[in-house]
C-alpha cells in the first residue's frame, strides 16, 4: 500500500528553503521591516499588503503565483455571479460550479498523483506523479470555499472591491499555513479598520512569542524527534515514547508558533484573527481536543462540511457517518498519503466511540485518567501523522507497547542539555500556565474589549520579555539552525 | 477608512528601523573574516538571467543575505558558547557530546549527522578496506621500487575508535558497536597484507595503553597532538629500523578543545606540548614548495609545513602526504629528521598525487615519503597506490 508523509519540500542546494519563512533571516531583517514600514507609511494599504503578499508567495512559488492569482480572479467572478444571482437555484448552481472548480484545482495539484498511484500504480516518475503542489493550496482553496459560501448563505455580500478580495485570499499572514479566516469575520476589516498602538504591541508581542516557540521550542525538539523517527526500528521502548513525545510538543510548538506569528502580523495590520489553538493537550477527551486544535479548520470543517451533511440532526447513525467523512477528509486535507488518511479515520473513529457512551464514563472518571487517555489516543494518532509510511508507524507502535528486549539507551543520554531544556519548557508552555503569566505580567493576550488603565509596567514586562524571546531565536537563526514548518506541506 | 494612528505609525517605524539593522549593517562585516568565520566563499548574488527560475534565484539571493547579515559571526558566537557553557549542548550539529563530556566530531557539516563515525566505525574497517588497501600496498611496493625511495602508510586511529566507550546512545547503535568492535581489536586495517617493499601501520595497540592520561590524545581534539604524536613516531621509527632518540621536552599545557574552538567556544583542556630547540619551520623553503606546487591543488590555501632540524638523530629528508592529520604530526616529525615536507592533499585531486610526489622529489631531496592518514580517510591511502603506481 502506497502511503507516507509527502516529504518536505527540498531545500536548496545551499542548505536553504525555497520559500521565505516567518523565521528566516530575509524575512524578519528585511521583507518584515518593509512591510511594517509600509503599513506605516504607504496610503492604499489593502493594495501594498497584496503586493507583499504576492511577492512573497513569488519568492518561493515562482510563475505558480499565477495558480493562486487564477483562483482569485475566478473566486471574484464567482462570487459576483452568487450574489447577483436572482434565484435561489441559479445561486445553488453558480455555487455549485465554483466550489467544483475550487475543488477541481485542489484534486489535480495535490491528490492527482496519490489517486494515480494508488488506483492505476502509476510510476513514480510519470508526470502525473511530478505535478508541483503549489504552496498553500489547501487553504486558500478553503478561503475561497468560505468566501462562495458565506456569498450564498446571505452571511456576507459579494466583494466588489479586487484588492479586497486579493487580500482575503492572499494576505501572507496566513497565506500558506492559516489560520483558515471564514470571510464573514474579516470582511469589515478589509473596508475598516484602524491600527493602534495597542494593536501593534499586542502584534508584535505575539509574533516574537510565535517566533519563541517555533526556533527555540519546535526546532529544538525536532533535533530529538527526527532522527529518532529515521532509526524507529532500533529504538527501544523508551526511545520510541521520547520520539513520540517530542513530536507530540514539536508539532504543537510548530503549527502553534506559526499561528501566532500569523496572528500577531494579523494586528499590527489591524486584522482580528481568530485564535487557532486553545492549550489542546490539556483536553480531556478528543472531542475537545478537536475544540481546542487547529480550531480554524475545525470550524470550517463544521460549518462547510458537517453541518451541510445533516451534523447530529439526523439520528446517531447519521451522525457517526458524517462525523468519519469529516475526519477521513480532513485526514486527507493534511496531505495525499495513506498515513493522513488512517490518522483522520483514527479520530473519527474516537469521537464516534466517545460519542456512542465513552464521553459519559469519562465524565465519571478522574479528571487524571480523563487527561492521560487524550493525551495518549492523541501521541498514537500523531505517530500515524509523523511516520514515513504505515510500516514505519506500526513499527514505531510496537516498540511503544511491546517490550522486544531491546534495552538501548537511558533517555536522558539521546538530549542535549539544549533539548531537555525545551522538553521541559515545553511541557510548561503546553498548559495555561503561561497564558496566565502573561495575561497577568504583560497584558498578553488582550481580553477584549481592549481594557482601560492598564498598568504601564505590563506593557514594558511584555515588551522586555518579548524583546529577549525575539533575540534569543534570533542568535539560534543567525548560527544557521533551520527548518521549515510542518504546516507547510498541507 | 483604513488608517493607523500616529503614535501605532511610530512604534512601527522604530520596531522597523531595530529589525532592518543586521540587513543594514552588511557594509559593516570584513568579507575575509566572514570567508574565514564559513570556512568557504561567500555565496554571490544571482546574475539577472538567474531569475528566469525565480525560487533558484531568491534562494541564491537569500543565501547572499544571510551570510552576510549583522552580526553572524558574534551572534552565533554567542549562542553556541550558551549552549556549551549553559545547557551543557554540543555547539555545532556535527559535534557529539558523549559520555564524561568527551566531544565526537560525527560529520564534516552541518547537514549530514554521523556521516563521518559512519566512515570511521563502520566503512574504515570493513573487509573491502582492508582488500583495498593490501592491493595498494602491493602498488606502492612497486612504486617504491621504481623510485628507489622508501614508502610507508601510517594510519592514525581518531577518538571514535580509542574512545569508543564514551559514544553516547544518541549515536546508532549499529556505530557504537562498530567503533567499539575496532576497540576490541576487530578491524580489517589490522589484517592487512603487507607486502615486501613497503611498510603499514595501524598505531591503534601503540596509543591504547596511555589513554588513562586525558592529555595524551587531548579528549576533545579531533587531530592527535602532542605526547600521541610523539609516541606515533617513535613507534613508527622502531618499526622502520631507524631507532631515533629525540632530544625534546614534552611538556603538560592547557589548551583550548579543538573541536569547540571550530565552533567559537573557547573551553581549555590538558594536553601535552611537545618543545624541540632544534626544529624551526623554514618559510622561504615552505614558499618555494608552495610555488612548485600550488597550481595542482583546488584551494590555493592548501597547508603545507618545511620543517629544518639542526641536530637531526637521523640525516635524512622526509616527505609527509597526509590529511590534515600530518599538520601537527610534520614538526614532531621533525624532530627525528634533517628536513621535513609536509603536504595536506585534502583539497588536492586525485590525479594529481603523482605529479605532487614527483615535483616534491625534483625540489628536495626526498629520502622517505609517509603517506599518513586518520583512520577514516583510509580511502585515500587505498587510492593512492593505484594513481602513484600508475604515473611511472
Amino acid at each position: 500500500m502506497p502511503g507516507g508523509a509527502p516529504p518536505l519540500k527540498q531545500n536548496g542546494s545551499n542548505g536553504l528553503p525555497d520559500d521565505m519563512v516567518f523565521s528566516s533571516i530575509d524575512f524578519l531583517f528585511l521583507f518584515l521591516p518593509l512591510f511594517l514600514l509600509s503599513q506605516a507609511f504607504i496610503p492604499n494599504r489593502n493594495l501594498t499588503f497584496v503586493l507583499f503578499s504576492l511577492f512573497f508567495y513569488f519568492v518561493g512559488e515562482g510563475w505558480y503565483t499565477a495558480v493562486v492569482a487564477f483562483s482569485v480572479a475566478a473566486n471574484y467572478a464567482f462570487g459576483i455571479l452568487i450574489g447577483d444571482a436572482r434565484d435561489a437555484a441559479t445561486r445553488k448552481r453558480v455555487l455549485a460550479a465554483s466550489v467544483a472548480v475550487n475543488l477541481s484545482l485542489l484534486v489535480f495539484f495535490k491528490y492527482a498523483g496519490f489517486l494515480a498511484h494508488s488506483l492505476f500504480g502509476a510510476a513514480p516518475d510519470s508526470w502525473i506523479m511530478q505535478i508541483h503542489l503549489p504552496l498553500g493550496i489547501s487553504f486558500f482553496t478553503f478561503h475561497a470555499i468560505s468566501y462562495l459560501v458565506d456569498i450564498y448563505r446571505r452571511d456576507a455580500r459579494a466583494e466588489r472591491s479586487f484588492v479586497n478580495l486579493s487580500l482575503y485570499m492572499l494576505m501572507f499572514p496566513q497565506l500558506i499555513a492559516g489560520p483558515i479566516l471564514r470571510f464573514h469575520t474579516v470582511a469589515g476589516h478589509l473596508k475598516r479598520r484602524v491600527v493602534t498602538a495597542r494593536h501593534v504591541y499586542y502584534g508584535l508581542t505575539l509574533f516574537c512569542f510565535g517566533l519563541g516557540q517555533k526556533v527555540l521550542l519546535a526546532d529544538t525538539l525536532a533535533g530529538v524527534a527526527d532522527p529518532l523517527f529515521a532509526r524507529a526500528d532500533t529504538l527501544s521502548q523508551a526511545t520510541a515514547w521520547l520520539a513520540v513525545v517530542c513530536y507530540t510538543l514539536q508539532i504543537f510548538f510548530d503549527f502553534g508558533g506559526y499561528s501566532t506569528m500569523a496572528i500577531g502580523l494579523g494586528w499590527v495590520a489591524g486584522f482580528h484573527f481568530p485564535q487557532n489553538f486553545n492549550y489542546p493537550y490539556i483536553s480531556q477527551s478528543i472531542t475537545e481536543f478537536w475544540r481546542r486544535w487547529h480550531m480554524s479548520l475545525s470550524r470550517w470543517f463544521r460549518d462547510y462540511l458537517y453541518i451541510p451533511l445533516g451534523g447530529n440532526r439526523n439520528g446517531p447513525l447519521a451522525t457517526y457517518r458524517n462525523l468519519m467523512i469529516v475526519f477521513l477528509l480532513c485526514g486527507l486535507w493534511h496531505g495525499a498519503a495513506w498515513t493522513f488518511v488512517l490518522w483522520g479515520a483514527y479520530h473519527g473513529l474516537l469521537l464516534v466511540v466517545e460519542r456512542l457512551g465513552m464521553e459519559r464514563l469519562l465524565e465519571r472518571s478522574p479528571r487524571v485518567l480523563r487527561h492521560a487517555y487524550t493525551l495518549l489516543a492523541v501521541m498514537i494518532g500523531w505517530v500515524f501523522f509523523r511516520a514515513a509510511d504505515i510500516g514505519q508507524a506500526g513499527s514505531l507502535l510496537a516498540k511503544m507497547f511491546f517490550l522486544d528486549g531491546t534495552v538501548d539507551a537511558d533517555v536522558a543520554t539521546v538530549m542535549t542539555g539544549e533539548e531537555t531544556a525545551a522538553l521541559v519548557a515545553g511541557v510548561l508552555f503546553s498548559m495555561p500556565l503561561a497564558r496566565f503569566v502573561t495575561r497577568r505580567l504583560m497584558a498578553v493576550p488582550a481580553p477584549r474589549p481592549w481594557p482601560r488603565g492598564v498598568a504601564g509596567w505590563r506593557y514594558a514586562a511584555g515588551t522586555v520579555v518579548a524583546a529577549v524571546v525575539l533575540v534569543a531565536a534570533s542568535l539560534k537563526i543567525f548560527s544557521g539552525a533551520y527548518s521549515p514548518f510542518i504546516y507547510f506541506r498541507f | 477608512m483604513i488608517g493607523m494612528t500616529a503614535r501605532a505609525r511610530l512604534i512601527t517605524t522604530l520596531v522597523a528601523l531595530v529589525l532592518v539593522a543586521p540587513v543594514a549593517g552588511i557594509r559593516l562585516q570584513d568579507t575575509e573574516r566572514l570567508e574565514r568565520f564559513h570556512t568557504r566563499r561567500l555565496a554571490a548574488w544571482p546574475e539577472p538571467a538567474a531569475f528566469v527560475d525565480p525560487p533558484a534565484a531568491f534562494r541564491a539571493a537569500r543565501a547572499w543575505l544571510t551570510d552576510r547579515a549583522w552580526p553572524t559571526i558574534a551572534a552565533t558566537n554567542a549562542y553556541k558558547r550558551f549552549l556549551y557553557f549553559v545547557l551543557g549542548s554540543p555547539p555545532a550539529h556535527k559535534l557529539t557530546i558523549g559520555l564524561d563530556g568527551q566531544v565526537f566530531l560525527n560529520s564534516w557539516n552541518e547537514t549530514e549527522p554521523d556521516v563521518l563515525l559512519e566512515s570511521l566505525c563502520v566503512r574504515a574497517h570493513g573487509a573491502d578496506a582492508g582488500r583495498g588497501l593490501s592491493r595498494s600496498l602491493g602498488e606502492l611496493a612497486t612504486f617504491s621500487r621504481e623510485i628507489a625511495t622508501p614508502v610507508d602508510v601510517i594510519v592514525v586511529p581518531t577518538t571514535a575508535t580509542l574512545y569508543a566507550e564514551r559514544l553516547p546512545p544518541s549515536v546508532s547503535r549499529r556505530l557504537r558497536e562498530g567503533c567499539a568492535a575496532v576497540a576490541a581489536g576487530r578491524s580489517a586495517l589490522r589484517d592487512v597484507q603487507v607486502p615486501a617493499g613497503v611498510r603499514y601501520l595501524y598505531l591503534y595497540d601503540a596509543l591504547r595503553p596511555f589513554l588513562a592520561d586525558p592529555a595524551f590524545y587531548p579528549r576533545n581534539n579531533w587531530h592527535a597532538s602532542g605526547k600521541s604524536l610523539a609516541v606515533l613516531r617513535d613507534t613508527w621509527l622502531a618499526a622502520a629500523g631507524l631507532p631515533a632518540v629525540v632530544d625534546e621536552r614534552i611538556e603538560a599545557v592547557d589548551q583550548p578543545a579543538e573541536m569547540l574552538l571550530m565552533s567559537g567556544v573557547a573551553d581549555p583542556q590538558p594536553a601535552y606540548a611537545v618543545r624541540n630547540a632544534h626544529v624551526r619551520f623554514d618559510a622561504a623553503r615552505d614558499a618555494a614548495f608552495r610555488a612548485a606546487v600550488g597550481d595542482l591543488f583546488t584551494n590555493p590555501a592548501f597547508p603545507s609545513h618545511v620543517y629544518l632540524n639542526d641536530r637531526p638523530p637521523v640525516d635524512a629528508s622526509l616527505l609527509i602526504v597526509s590529511d590534515s592529520f600530518g599538520q601537527l604530526a610534520a614538526e614532531v616529525f621533525a624532530g627525528a629528521f634533517a628536513e621535513v615536507t609536509q603536504v595536506n592533499t585534502n583539497d588536492l585531486p586525485l590525479g594529481n598525487a603523482a605529479e605532487l610526489v614527483a615535483r616534491a622529489r625534483a625540489l628536495h631531496r626526498v629520502d622517505r615519503i609517509v603517506l599518513l592518514f586518520q583512520e577514516g580517510g583510509v580511502d585515500r591511502a587505498i587510492n593512492y597506490g593505484r594513481v602513484l603506481r600508475r604515473a611511472q
